[in-house]
């Protein structure tokens, strides 16, 4: 399949939605590679998405598979050995990786802003927790310093910390992880921003504050109308939270689909084994917990194979010669994989467990 | 695995005829309260032991609400020694600062009958004087094996008469110099040690402050600007920092003064001139291990500039490393400043570093042993003061002591 009928499939899977809600976000096929001594690091290849007023978007993938360099470009705070090399980022109008950096400046943090993992890492050890929540306040909406305070007490009740007018006085340190992940939020949120990207913003959190803390997000997001780019490993998380869902690998985006139908009819053969790594909790019967064998490759000099067909169940002889075309299985599910290519070889030997083909009133749920 | 065990057995059997201890019960049921308090709305009957319970913890937090600063004088307090160093320090500021209302003699004021005067507590200047030139014409006279003769007599007695009778005007005030007390001596002029070692203080202190002060500003801003930027920028500014650290230090500051002239603020400039090498190198490598810091890319991503990053973000990052460094970087100055005065290149007289007292005293090492030791000791004690204040600072921004305490 040539690459310009690549393009016209990725078109058409986009295309329904946006006669839906306003489009905030259209990228197109990004590109970020690192130009390490050891050769060219493709941790974004050719990535195209869009994300929509109002929506939760999923970003799931293993670690090191390019989530956080995706988001990381969409707002070009790429560190110097990477570089973006191609694509868009047409975010109202404007391409953001064609703007200079004053411009950008304005738009982080007051249009599109960002949650970190950590919270124990992403707050200034020496600034209290105010100042921390006051500056974008006074960067985008030139507030005074009285007025950003008040504004910044607002904003961390709404966050959920009981206390605010004292808390507010505290420095990081002296804030538990899930309240410190809280006052993140508050300062991500102080401009009403469009577009939030929260990368992994609970991994770091013990599980009963993972709960509290998404739930905060959802809230918040949908209270403001923010958009949300969610990354995450957990799909646990994926499935409580996000409205659509992209599935990474090796920095390319090999499915994506709406959760419910990801869950219940996961065409990539990597998506499967992702559902079918997590534990069932009620699972009586005693198999071992399957995995994925083997690790993401290193992105250093990659052929033009599919890349996951190291470890693919059904990987075949084509997969290793040449690299998969994105099919779209019904408008909304996009996958990048052989197994569902139209014009498929009848070489393969095994049998794979393609998934049903998709029927309107799924779409429905 | 035998506590365990009979933990289990706690768990599983709780209508037990052994109810469990209060304190086990108790702790649970606090716990589970805290986390309810998280909750938005929690009809839980125990909210209000909940909120209660979290209130007094907030109670707790909001009273020990201190700065990482805060944290590390209060450590710095605990520290026997660098609490008697600060105190030690304070002294030694507020008496060279007072320096010119203090109720001492003239620092530059010369009284040439009163050369090499030894410290006395009681004796005054007159007494001393008269003691000494009578001590010497008798011991002269001894050696020749005769009494004094009339016109060393004569001589002495002048002297007793001077001692009544001489008056000169000091600041516009006639005053008998003979009544003087010289508590410390005086020097090969006659001038009184003590006054000049206060006045010798205050330009070293001076010195020391404002060269490491500078030597730090520039410093960071070098350093910064080199770590933050990195790539060509930080080349060029480390290879001239290498450059400036292959020359000899001292080579390049004894040209400096010859070229620029000897006086204290070309002394000065020339110390600082060299010194801030270290200090770049230190805040480069704090702002480079701080550049890929998550607060510093979340600072990004709220939209804040390279300017409000570095000085806003990093700067006070890096400042416990910096507090220390001039603090420790202070007795350098110090101790070059006296090598060069020593050399005879520093402050040019009447005015007096502790470097420069103790190099004028040298020649007269065995007769006058005082004017060496008054300014040495005092020195001595400063430095001492400022290293165990740095070390104890030191160990004060570490957090690793917090351990030890």
């Amino acid at each position: 399949m040539n690459k310009d009928k690549d393009k016209k499939v990725m078109n058409e899977v986009h295309a329904p939605h946006t006669q839906g809600k306003e489009l905030l976000l259209d990228v197109k096929n990004l590109s970020t590679h690192f130009f390490t001594p050891d050769g060219i690091v493709k941790a974004v290849d050719d990535i195209s998405f869009v994300l929509r007023k109002g929506e939760v978007l999923g970003l799931v993938g293993e670690s090191g598979c390019g989530k956080s360099v995706t988001v990381m470009s969409l707002l070009k705070l790429i560190p110097k050995p990477g570089q973006i090399v191609s694509g868009s980022v047409n975010y109202k109008g404007v391409d953001l990786i064609k703007c200079n950096t004053r411009t950008l400046q304005k738009i982080r943090g007051n249009n599109i802003s960002m949650i970190f993992q950590d919270p124990m890492t992403s707050l200034n050890p020496f600034m209290r927790i105010s100042s921390q929540i006051m500056e974008p306040l006074m960067i985008h909406r030139g507030m005074k310093k009285k007025q950003a305070f008040e504004k910044a007490i607002d904003i961390l009740k709404m966050v959920g910390i009981s206390d605010a007018e004292q808390r507010i006085r505290n420095y990081p340190h002296e804030f538990s992880g899930g309240m410190r992940q809280r006052a993140m939020i508050a300062m991500a949120l102080a401009c009403e921003p469009d577009i939030l990207i929260a990368d992994e913003p609970t991994t770091a959190l013990d599980v009963s504050v993972q709960i509290q803390i998404l739930e905060t997000i959802k809230e918040l997001a949908t209270m403001l109308g923010t958009a949300v780019i969610f990354i995450t490993h957990d799909l646990g998380v994926v499935a409580n939270m996000c409205d659509r869902v992209h599935v990474m690998y090796a920095g390319r985006i090999v499915e994506e689909a709406p959760v419910t139908r990801l869950f219940k009819h996961p065409a990539h053969p990597y998506t499967q084994g992702l559902i079918d790594s997590v534990q069932q909790l009620f699972d009586d019967t005693q198999e071992p917990l399957r995995v994925i064998e083997g690790h993401p490759p290193t992105l250093v000099n990659m052929p033009d194979a599919c890349l996951f067909y190291p470890r693919c169940p059904h990987a075949h002889e084509l997969c290793t010669k040449k690299r998969p075309p994105r099919v779209h299985l019904h408008s909304t599910h996009m996958a990048e994989c052989w197994l569902h290519a139209t014009h498929q070889p009848d070489t393969f030997n095994t049998s794979p467990p393609l998934p049903q083909q998709a029927s309107d009133h799924e779409q429905k749920e | 695995m035998n506590k365990q065990s009979t933990k289990d057995d706690h768990i599983r059997t709780p209508s037990s005829t052994n109810p469990p201890p209060h304190a086990h019960s108790r702790s649970r049921f606090s716990g589970d309260s805290f986390g309810h308090s998280f909750g938005r709305d929690n009809p839980s009957p125990d909210k209000k032991f909940a909120t209660k319970n979290l209130l007094s913890l907030q109670d707790f937090a909001s009273e020990k609400s201190i700065s990482l600063t805060k944290d590390a004088i209060r450590r710095l307090l605990k520290n026997k020694m660098a609490v008697l160093a600060l105190v030690t320090i304070i002294f030694y500021f507020t008496i060279t600062l007072l320096g010119p209302v203090l109720p001492i003699y003239s620092y530059r004021f010369q009284v040439l009958e009163h050369r090499n005067l030894p410290p006395t507590w009681n004796k005054t200047a007159g007494q001393l004087w008269y003691e000494r030139e009578k001590n010497l014409t008798e011991a002269y006279a001894q050696r020749q094996n005769r009494e004094l003769s009339p016109q060393e007599h004569a001589e002495l007695k002048e002297i007793l008469y001077r001692i009544e009778h001489d008056r000169i005007s000091i600041e516009d005030e006639t005053v008998n110099p003979h009544t003087r007390h010289y508590l410390l001596g005086t020097d090969q002029l006659g001038r009184d040690i003590l006054a000049r070692t206060i006045f010798g203080g205050r330009i070293s202190i001076a010195i020391g402050l404002i060269g490491a002060l500078t030597a730090v500003i520039i410093g960071i801003l070098v350093g910064s600007i080199a770590g933050f930027y990195g790539g060509k920028i930080d080349y060029i500014l480390m290879r001239f920092v290498d450059i400036m650290y292959g020359l000899p230090y001292m080579l390049l500051v004894i040209i400096l003064m010859t070229l620029l002239g000897r006086n204290v603020i070309n002394l000065y400039f020339a110390l600082a001139f060299i010194s801030w090498l270290t200090v770049s190198r230190v805040v480069r490598g704090q702002i480079i291990s701080l550049k890929n810091a998550e607060f510093v890319e979340a600072a990004r991503t709220m939209g804040a500039n390279t300017v409000r990053i570095i000085a806003i973000h990093m700067i006070p990052n890096t400042l416990g490393v910096i507090i220390v460094f001039t603090t420790l970087r202070i007795p350098v100055f110090i101790i070059t400043e006296a090598f060069l005065s020593f050399l005879g290149l520093g402050v040019s007289a009447p005015l007096a570093s502790w470097g420069s007292l103790i190099g004028e005293s040298v020649p007269l090492l065995e007769t006058a042993p005082w004017q060496l030791f008054v300014p040495s000791i005092a020195m001595t004690f400063f430095l001492f003061a400022m290293n165990f204040l740095g070390d104890g600072l030191r160990d004060a921004f570490d957090p690793k002591t917090k351990v030890r305490r």
